[in-house]
C-alpha cells in the first residue's frame, strides 16, 4: 500500500485579523503529484508551511495516512520541504547537507555514507559531495535541496516554488527531472506554484486556491477544459470573453450576444433560466478557419507570428473582438486585413452565470 | 580620474597606518634596541661615529627577570578569562536582539553602546564603589547574610576581571549580532524540517554561521584587553602586574625607556599572532564573497 495519503478538512488559518485560509478542505491521494496554484496572497504557501509545522491552524485538522499532525513540531513530521530558496547550510558540504536529516535519525559512519552516495545519484550530482553549495550552481543547489528533502524518505515532499529561481531552459529540464524523481519514488509530491503552466505540466491533480478559499480541484484537464466557475477559467489559460443572455434552451444553449448574435452552447449542469445573464469563454486555440457550428464573418485585426503558432486578433463586429490561436502548420491560416470565416464548436463555449 | 582617485582610496588608509602605526611602532623599535642612559633622552642613540650601536640587551633583560614572563602571562590570561566571560554574556545577548521584533532591535543596540556616553573613568570608578569591601554589593550581601565579613574582591585580579569583561562587552555583541542578524531565518526552518530539534539547530546552524562575529569580537576584546593599562591600575592591587602597568612602570617610575620599548615590541608581536590566525580563518568567507 502506498503511504502518504493526506486529507484537510476545514482548515482556517489567520493572522490578525486577515483570513488566509477559509474552511480549507481538500483530499491528496498516496503517491500522487499534487499542485497547489493560486496567485500570490491565495494562501498557497501559508497551507504548505501548515502541512510542514511552522504554522498551527486556528481551526480544522490534517490527517497524513489517518494520523492528526495536530501538535507534531516540524523535526517530527514525516513530511520534508523544498525551501523555494533551498535553505542549504552554507558552511556545510553538499554530502554534509544532504547527510543532515539522516544524522538526526542517528544515522552515522558507512551507512550514513552510502546513503548519501544513493541520494547524490538519485539527483545526478556524484561528484559534487565535497563542494560548499556557494561553489555549486544554481540547478545543482535545487537538486541538492530535492536529495536533501527526499534523503530521509519523508510521506510527503513539499516543494515551494521550486523552479521561480531557475532560468527557463533549466525549468524544462528541471520539470523532467521531478517527474522521473516521482515516478521512482512513489511519494506523495505536493508542489505549491503560481506558475498554471508548471502545475498543469507536473500534476496529476490540482487544487485552484483564490483568496484562501478552494476555487476548484481535479485533473489538469478538469481545470482547464470544465473550469467550475469564470474565476478558474480566467486564472487558468486564455480566454475570449463576452457577456449575454440566454434566450433558449433545450438541446442547446442559446445565448445572445449583444452586437454578435446568437452563441449556441452545450447544456451545462447548472441550467441557467431563459432570460439569465451569463458570460461566455471561449478558449483562442478551439476557434478554427472556416465554416462549421457558430459560424462568424470576421475581419483579421492583426496576426502575431510565434514561430510554432500564430495568435489572431479578429474583429467579429463593432466592439467585439475575440482572439484565435492556430499551429502553423503550413503557415499562418489569415494574414491582417484579410476577411474570413470562423467557427467554433457548441462544445466548446464554457458558460458561467453572472 | 576613476584611476587617481582608487589610488587615492587606497592609499589613504595606508597613510594612515604608516602614520599612525608604521612611525611610531618604528621608533619604538629603535628605542628598544638602544641602552637606557640618565639624560634627554633617556636613552643612547642607535647610530653613533658611523657604526651601529644598539642590540638586543633589552630582549635578553626581559627573559632574565621573571616579573616579565608573570605579567605577561597574568594579562594573557586575565584577557582571556575577560574574552571568555564575554562571549557568555555577550552572545546570549546579540541573540536575544538578532531575534527580537525589529523595530526593537535599533533601541536595544543603542543601549549596549549607550555606556559609552559616560567617561570610561568614571565607570571605573563606579565599580570602584560596587566592589570595594565598603561598597554597596559588599553592604547588600552582608544584609542578606551571603557573606560573613566584607566583600573582599577589590582589589583584585578578580575584580579586575569583572572590570575587563564589563569594559569590553560591547565590543563582543555588536559583532555577534551582526553576524546572526545575517543568518537566514529559513536555515533555521529546513534544519527543524529535517529533524532537528531547537538546541541541535543552535550547535549545527546558528552556532557556526555566528563564529566570525564570535571571532570578529574575541579579537576586539582580547587585544587592547590584554594591553590594559586603566582597569588593573584602578580595581587591581600589587598582586596583579598586568604587562600594561608594567610597561607604564618601566616607562615612568623607572625611566628605563629601551626596557619598557622592549617589553612593548613583545607585546605587539604576541598580539600579531592571534590576529594573523584570525585573518586566515576568515579568508574563506571573503572568497566566498568574491
Amino acid at each position: 500500500m502506498k503511504l502518504g495519503a493526506l486529507s484537510v478538512e476545514g482548515i482556517t488559518k489567520r493572522f490578525g485579523t486577515t483570513v488566509v485560509l477559509d474552511d480549507l478542505s481538500l483530499s491528496i491521494a498516496a503517491g500522487g503529484f499534487f499542485a497547489l496554484l493560486g496567485a500570490s496572497g491565495s494562501g498557497k504557501t501559508t497551507l504548505l508551511r501548515l502541512l510542514a509545522g511552522f504554522e498551527s491552524p486556528d481551526a480544522g485538522r490534517m490527517l497524513l495516512d489517518g494520523a492528526d499532525l495536530a501538535g507534531v513540531p516540524p523535526y517530527e513530521r514525516p513530511v520534508n520541504l523544498v525551501f523555494q530558496s533551498y535553505a542549504l547550510f552554507p558552511h556545510m558540504t553538499v554530502a554534509a547537507n544532504i547527510g543532515f536529516g539522516l544524522r538526526r535519525e542517528g544515522m552515522a559512519g558507512e551507512e550514513l555514507r552510502r546513503r548519501v552516495g544513493e541520494m547524490l545519484a538519485l539527483v545526478r550530482l556524484d561528484g559534487l559531495a565535497e563542494r560548499k553549495p556557494r561553489e555549486i550552481s544554481g540547478g545543482q543547489a535545487q537538486r541538492v535541496a530535492l536529495a536533501r528533502a527526499l534523503a530521509k524518505r519523508p510521506k510527503l515532499l513539499l516543494l515551494d516554488e521550486p523552479m521561480a529561481a531557475l532560468d527557463r531552459g533549466l525549468r524544462e529540464h528541471t520539470r523532467g527531472e521531478l517527474k522521473r524523481l516521482h515516478r521512482e519514488l512513489g511519494t506523495t509530491f505536493v508542489l505549491v506554484t503560481h506558475d498554471q503552466e508548471e502545475a498543469l505540466a507536473l500534476a496529476d491533480r490540482v487544487a485552484l486556491l483564490d483568496a484562501g478559499r478552494l476555487a476548484q480541484a481535479g485533473s489538469p484537464e478538469d481545470l482547464y477544459e470544465r473550469p467550475a466557475s469564470l474565476a478558474v477559467a480566467r486564472f487558468i489559460g486564455q480566454l475570449n470573453l463576452m457577456e449575454g443572455r440566454v434566450v433558449g434552451a433545450g438541446d442547446a444553449l442559446t445565448i445572445e450576444v449583444p452586437r454578435l448574435g446568437a452563441v449556441r452552447a452545450r447544456p451545462v449542469a447548472s441550467f441557467p433560466a431563459v432570460g439569465a445573464a451569463v458570460a461566455i469563454g471561449l478558449r483562442p486555440e478551439k476557434i478554427d478557419f472556416g465554416a462549421g457550428d457558430n459560424a462568424h464573418p470576421a475581419m483579421v485585426a492583426e496576426v502575431t507570428y510565434l514561430g510554432g503558432q500564430s495568435v489572431y486578433r479578429l474583429r467579429l463586429a463593432e466592439g467585439v473582438e475575440i482572439r484565435a490561436s492556430r499551429p502553423n502548420r503550413d503557415g499562418p491560416a489569415a494574414r491582417a486585413g484579410e476577411r474570413v470565416t470562423i467557427s467554433w464548436p457548441s462544445a466548446a463555449v464554457l458558460v458561467f452565470p453572472t | 580620474m576613476n584611476r587617481m582617485m582608487r589610488r587615492l582610496l587606497v592609499a589613504l588608509p595606508a597613510a594612515w597606518l604608516v602614520l599612525f602605526f608604521g612611525l611610531p611602532f618604528a621608533l619604538i623599535l629603535q628605542v628598544s634596541l638602544s641602552r637606557a642612559v640618565i639624560g634627554q633622552p633617556p636613552f643612547t642613540p642607535l647610530f653613533a661615529g658611523g657604526a651601529f650601536q644598539g642590540g638586543l640587551g633589552n630582549f635578553a633583560l626581559l627573559l632574565e627577570d621573571d616579573l616579565y614572563l608573570e605579567a605577561i602571562l597574568a594579562s594573557l590570561g586575565l584577557a582571556a578569562g575577560a574574552t571568555g566571560a564575554c562571549i557568555l554574556l555577550g552572545y546570549p545577548m546579540a541573540w536575544a536582539i538578532a531575534g527580537a521584533p525589529r523595530r526593537w532591535r535599533a533601541p536595544l543596540l543603542a543601549l549596549v553602546a549607550l555606556p559609552f556616553v559616560t567617561s570610561f573613568l568614571i565607570r571605573v570608578y563606579a565599580w570602584i564603589g560596587l566592589l570595594r569591601p565598603t561598597g554597596s554589593l559588599s553592604v547588600l550581601l552582608q544584609s542578606l547574610g551571603l557573606i560573613d565579613g566584607p566583600l573582599a574582591l577589590m582589589p583584585g585580579t578578580f575584580a579586575v576581571a569583572i572590570g575587563m569583561t564589563y569594559t569590553y562587552l560591547p565590543f563582543m555583541v555588536l559583532p555577534i549580532y551582526a553576524s546572526l542578524e545575517k543568518i537566514d531565518p529559513t536555515l533555521a526552518s529546513a534544519a527543524a524540517d529535517l529533524g532537528a530539534r531547537p538546541g541541535r539547530i543552535f550547535w549545527s546552524v546558528t552556532l557556526p554561521l555566528s563564529a566570525p562575529g564570535v571571532l570578529a569580537g574575541s579579537l576586539f576584546v582580547f587585544v587592547p584587553a590584554v594591553g590594559e593599562f586603566v582597569v588593573p591600575e584602578l580595581l587591581g592591587g600589587p598582586g596583579t602586574p598586568m604587562i600594561g602597568k608594567v610597561i607604564w612602570q618601566e616607562f615612568f617610575n623607572n625611566r628605563d625607556w629601551p626596557l619598557a620599548a622592549a617589553l612593548a615590541v613583545v607585546l605587539l608581536v604576541l598580539l600579531a599572532g592571534p590576529i594573523a590566525l584570525a585573518q586566515r580563518s576568515q579568508a574563506p568567507t571573503a572568497r566566498g564573497l568574491g
